[in-house]
């Protein structure tokens, strides 16, 4: 109860960050995504089983704070956790230092992924959304780069923060249970 | 014994996926209003204190990083006073020449206008569509469908939907965003479309018609969904195409988007 709400907060303090914080230090086009590099971060460390849970809650939590439809931005993390999930099983379980090597791929990957989805549920007609495609607004321009590139830099920064509260959430479980 | 096609796990996660089409498609039906307004309720103080105090802290870095070009600014901007000094004695001769014309092109007198001072305090970090969220809500009397503007009177957005303590305004970069408008200077109608929170386009102009780089646009009253007279923002760029039916112009904002602080809502 206590980590789901510890959790929670988290979630939602980056959800805030990510609308209310960094419009102040980023141009609009190049925001980095808070929430997703989180996901992203939970579904390098730990399981799917223990995964899903979070990012569907990041993703409904996100959902409703940037007027997205309810569920776009939750399938997206859900597909993304999956993913990583899958990749890193088959891929890392041997050579542990392999991760930070392949992990600005998967970020790479995930925010693709997920610009995909929300560019599909966000244009009202699929005209609008090939039109946009064939023109490559959606990937390979400059603002998407600089967007990658602070992604990779958030990952850094929270990569360890985030392994130590898992670790003391562990710990604080563990203690909870003997007693 | 019989070999399952499918693991556990991604049965679990085909049915998530299920679930959330489903979601989706009630969502889009405006199922999620409810919930919406609650996480607004609950996050509005949040992002509110944030916005602000995150503002605060940018402007302080600006401020650090500028100080070698302040100086140098301010030298400018002592010279430029004193030739504005005898320009505003001029200008005090047009001013009632200005109310003339606006009151002959029955253009809307900003003073005229009831305005809802509010605050900005979020914006869509997202790049497919471009709003900001607004400090004031129903409780202000801010309703959908009011127009947004900055000082001067230049028109940024409309207001799409409203909680009660705030509001979410959708930008003319926006591409659901279509204003009708017109040409300043030679009168030529068309349609200012946000171009996917890059830009403002001005379509659906005829060929017939005439626009000229450097000409204002301004909202031109028609539907009467936004007052007349507001601006828009410059034509930088003319397209011209003999197959096309219309021509179109690529218009500069005269507002910036990316450093929006205080905006008035134009209350009806």
């Amino acid at each position: 109860m206590a980590r789901g709400v510890i959790l929670f907060i988290i979630i939602g303090i980056f959800s805030v960050f990510q609308l209310s914080v960094f419009p102040n230090f980023f141009p609009v086009a190049v925001i980095p995504d808070a929430v997703l590099v989180m996901v992203l971060l939970w579904s390098v460390r730990l399981d799917y089983e223990n995964v899903w849970k979070r990012a569907l809650l990041a993703g409904i939590l996100v959902d409703l704070l940037m007027f997205h439809f309810l569920g776009v931005e939750a399938l997206s993390f859900l597909i993304i956790s999956f993913s990583i999930s899958y990749i890193t099983k088959r891929i890392l379980v041997a050579h542990s230092l392999w991760k930070f090597a392949i992990i600005p791929l998967l970020i790479l990957g995930a925010v693709m992924i997920n610009d995909l989805i929300l560019t599909i549920f966000s244009y009202e007609s699929l005209e609008i959304f090939q039109q946009s495609f064939l023109s490559q607004k959606i990937f390979f321009n400059w603002p998407f780069l600089q967007r990658f590139f602070y992604d990779l830099i958030l990952g850094a920064l929270i990569y360890w923060p985030l392994k130590k509260l898992e670790e003391k959430m562990d710990n604080l479980s563990q203690i909870k249970f003997s007693n | 014994m019989k070999k399952e096609f499918f693991s556990p796990k991604v049965k679990n996660f085909l049915l998530l996926i299920g679930i959330i089409f489903v979601l989706i498609f009630f969502s889009a039906k405006g199922a999620s209003r409810p919930f919406q307004i609650i996480a607004q309720k609950i996050a509005y103080p949040f992002e509110k204190t944030f916005y602000i105090a995150s503002r605060s802290v940018s402007e302080f870095f600006h401020l650090v990083g500028s100080i070698a070009e302040l100086k140098k600014e301010n030298e400018g901007l002592l010279k430029k006073n004193s030739s504005l000094e005898t320009e505003v004695i001029r200008l005090s001769g047009e001013k009632k020449e200005n109310e003339i014309l606006r009151e002959q092109l029955r253009l809307a007198p900003k003073k005229d206008f009831n305005l809802e001072a509010s605050f900005v305090i979020g914006q869509n970090p997202q790049r497919h569509g471009s709003w900001i969220l607004i400090d004031k809500g129903s409780s202000s009397g801010i309703e959908t469908g009011m127009s947004v503007i900055v000082s001067d009177g230049i028109l940024v957005g409309r207001i799409e939907e409203v909680f009660s303590s705030s509001a979410r305004v959708i930008l003319l970069t926006d591409p659901s965003s279509a204003v009708n408008s017109a040409d300043l200077d030679t009168g030529a109608k068309g349609v200012a479309k946000g171009d996917y929170g890059m830009g403002i386009v001005l379509d659906l102009v005829s060929q017939s018609e005439v626009i000229n780089v450097g000409d204002t646009v301004v909202t031109s009253g028609l539907g009467e969904v936004f007052p007349k007279g507001l601006f828009i923002g410059q034509i930088r760029e003319v397209k011209y195409s003999e197959d096309k039916l219309f021509q179109q112009a690529l218009i500069s904002p005269k507002a910036k988007y990316a450093k929006l602080d205080l905006v008035f809502v134009i209350k009806k």
